[in-house]
């Protein structure tokens, strides 16, 4: 569906795509990973055609070279900021977005009523959308992107700043979207999210491409990595730097009231972490010895955490 | 179809922004009851051939349909505000399309502006503009089409907000005042060659000259003046956008 080859942009000195070579499946869900400033938006971009490419080269083999009309008409983008009129309602917005692309009369109706459905919004049409909520916002802005039947559906980072309930609702949209047979790029910086929908993962940092496969070839990138995560009732008095000092330690992490160590396989460190614990006197509430996630597998490449 | 699209796109864009229409057609009614009304005494006094509600009715008008400018540009960025300008850039459309289609949008807004200001003038405040309809239309339509290229190539050309903002504060006020919008400028001197440059000028002699001599020597120059400056603001937005991705 999409062949990327030694693509690279840089904005001044700051190299936003550094040299990525990828290829994306035709019906499948791909991940985007990675943390805020990972370039993940700039590459969307690249591949939407709303930025040229410094050097390298995207295209889309099912087109033929040259089509850009036709590309362009299977391509929908739910863009990461809202884009949509405020003042219009949820109908009139929809409806004027797959009108761009053509749709006129009764297959007009069709694709705006749809969806509206698809966003779950049916019995908000005719409310004007500065007057929704905030999930709602973005549920529009995914019937706003999908609205012309797209094959290709690029969503950049479409749950940032959302209530759990149409997180959820975003969430399987996007499997059913991928159960429907179109292609779908989900960037997103919620590894749980990734882990959850993504068929197909690529984790980027700095520009880069550093990892890729689905989530159990992610983690098996970290094979020779145990995790351990303690939980303190008062967190504020750990100091991590004696923990990284312990033998075998690979990377800790403290977030929130859980510390996560990340240690060498064979190498039995348990007593000693448990020693260092005792010694700051620290509160623990709770030891969970737990597979290693996504997370983990960033942290284990990068040293650091995907929310840094 | 897409320049239409886009157009029909922007007066709806604006009518749901009533603030901005209500402004656009009370500021000049206002200021021309206003200016009339002061300067009634001095234009008698001084034994001006024409009413002072009349100088102004022109000149004033004239400055509020050049003001279009700012609901041209306006549209522009309510897009880029909206986000939706990047949907236009994503959907099978042309630049050039889309830019001539905001044109088009905010020239037919500020047509149809401009006939309301002038109708309610005539009929609530009694401003003379003559009776030679054709005399009348042509300079306007040529300030219409001039003051609509002006706020679209602002915005195309600069791309930022308040870079065309600045540049039309600058020289909207400029050529309002060379037109003769504030005061009548003199018949010699530096100030009369500097309003030669000034397209307002232009429109306003041949508006005024309409209750007298329906067509007049300034008709021709005005429309010429203003139609090929916006078609040249227009041919510069328009390559500006057919290179841009």
């Amino acid at each position: 569906m999409i062949q990327i080859r030694n693509a690279s942009k840089n904005f001044g000195a700051t190299l936003a795509v550094d040299n990525i070579s990828l290829d994306i499946r035709k019906g499948s869900l791909f991940g985007l990973l990675g943390p805020n400033g990972a370039g993940k938006s700039t590459l969307i971009n690249l591949v939407c055609g709303l930025l040229p490419a410094d050097s390298g080269s995207i295209s889309f083999p099912d087109f033929g070279p040259n089509n850009q009309r036709a590309i362009k008409k299977s391509l929908g983008l739910v863009p990461q900021e809202l884009a949509f009129y405020p003042n219009y309602t949820a109908m009139e917005n929809v409806r004027f977005f797959a009108s761009l692309y053509g749709l006129r009369g009764q297959a007009l109706r069709r694709a705006a009523d749809a969806a509206l459905e698809f966003a779950g919004l049916t019995d908000s049409a005719k409310k004007p959308a500065k007057a929704f909520s905030g999930g709602m916002k973005r549920r529009l802005n995914i019937a706003c992107g999908i609205v012309h039947d797209p094959q290709l559906i690029i969503l950049d980072e479409p749950t940032v700043g959302i209530d759990p309930q149409s997180r959820n609702h975003i969430l399987r949209s996007v499997e059913q979207l991928c159960r429907q047979g179109r292609t779908v790029i989900y960037t997103t910086h919620y590894m749980e999210e990734a882990e959850t929908v993504c068929t197909d993962i690529a984790i980027m940092d700095k520009g880069k491409i550093i990892a890729r496969g689905d989530k159990d070839e992610l983690k098996l990138l970290i094979k020779d990595s145990t995790q351990v995560c303690f939980y303190f009732k008062r967190p504020e008095e750990v100091d991590l730097a004696a923990f990284r000092k312990i033998n075998g330690v690979r990377h800790v992490q403290l977030d929130e009231q859980v510390l996560q160590v990340v240690s060498e396989v064979g190498i039995s460190n348990l007593n000693e972490l448990t020693a260092e614990i005792n010694r700051q006197a620290l509160l623990l509430s709770d030891i969970r010895s737990s597979s290693p996630s996504l997370e983990t597998v960033f942290l284990t490449l990068t040293g650091r955490s995907l929310r840094d | 179809m897409t320049i239409i699209l886009i157009a029909l796109q922007q007066i709806r864009l604006l009518l749901k922004n009533p603030a901005v229409v209500l402004l656009f057609l009370a500021a000049p009614l206002f200021m021309i009851f206003v200016f009339g009304q002061a300067f009634t005494g001095v234009f008698v006094a001084s034994g001006a051939p024409l009413r002072a509600l009349d100088y102004f009715g022109v000149t004033l008008f004239t400055m509020a349909v050049v003001q279009g400018t700012f609901i041209a540009s306006w549209g522009v960025f309510k897009e880029q505000k909206n986000n939706t300008r990047l949907r236009l850039r994503l959907a099978p459309l042309s630049n050039v399309a889309v830019v001539f289609g905001l044109f088009l949008g905010s020239w037919l807004i500020l047509l149809v502006l401009s006939a309301i200001v002038l109708l309610l003038s005539a009929v609530l405040l009694s401003v003379n503009y003559g009776s030679s309809p054709a005399a009348l239309a042509l300079p306007l339509l040529a300030l219409t089409l001039l003051a609509s290229a002006s706020g679209i190539s602002a915005a195309t050309l600069l791309g930022s907000e308040r870079a065309a903002g600045g540049l039309l504060n600058t020289f909207v006020p400029l050529l309002v005042f060379l037109g003769g919008g504030y005061f009548m400028i003199p018949e010699t001197g530096w100030l009369h060659s500097a309003a030669r440059f000034s397209p307002l000028r232009w429109v306003n002699l041949a508006l005024l000259e309409v209750p007298r001599s329906g067509f007049s020597q300034y008709t021709l120059p005005a429309v010429i003046f203003c139609t090929a400056a916006a078609l040249l603001l227009l041919l510069a937005a328009g390559l500006k956008a057919a290179r841009s991705v």
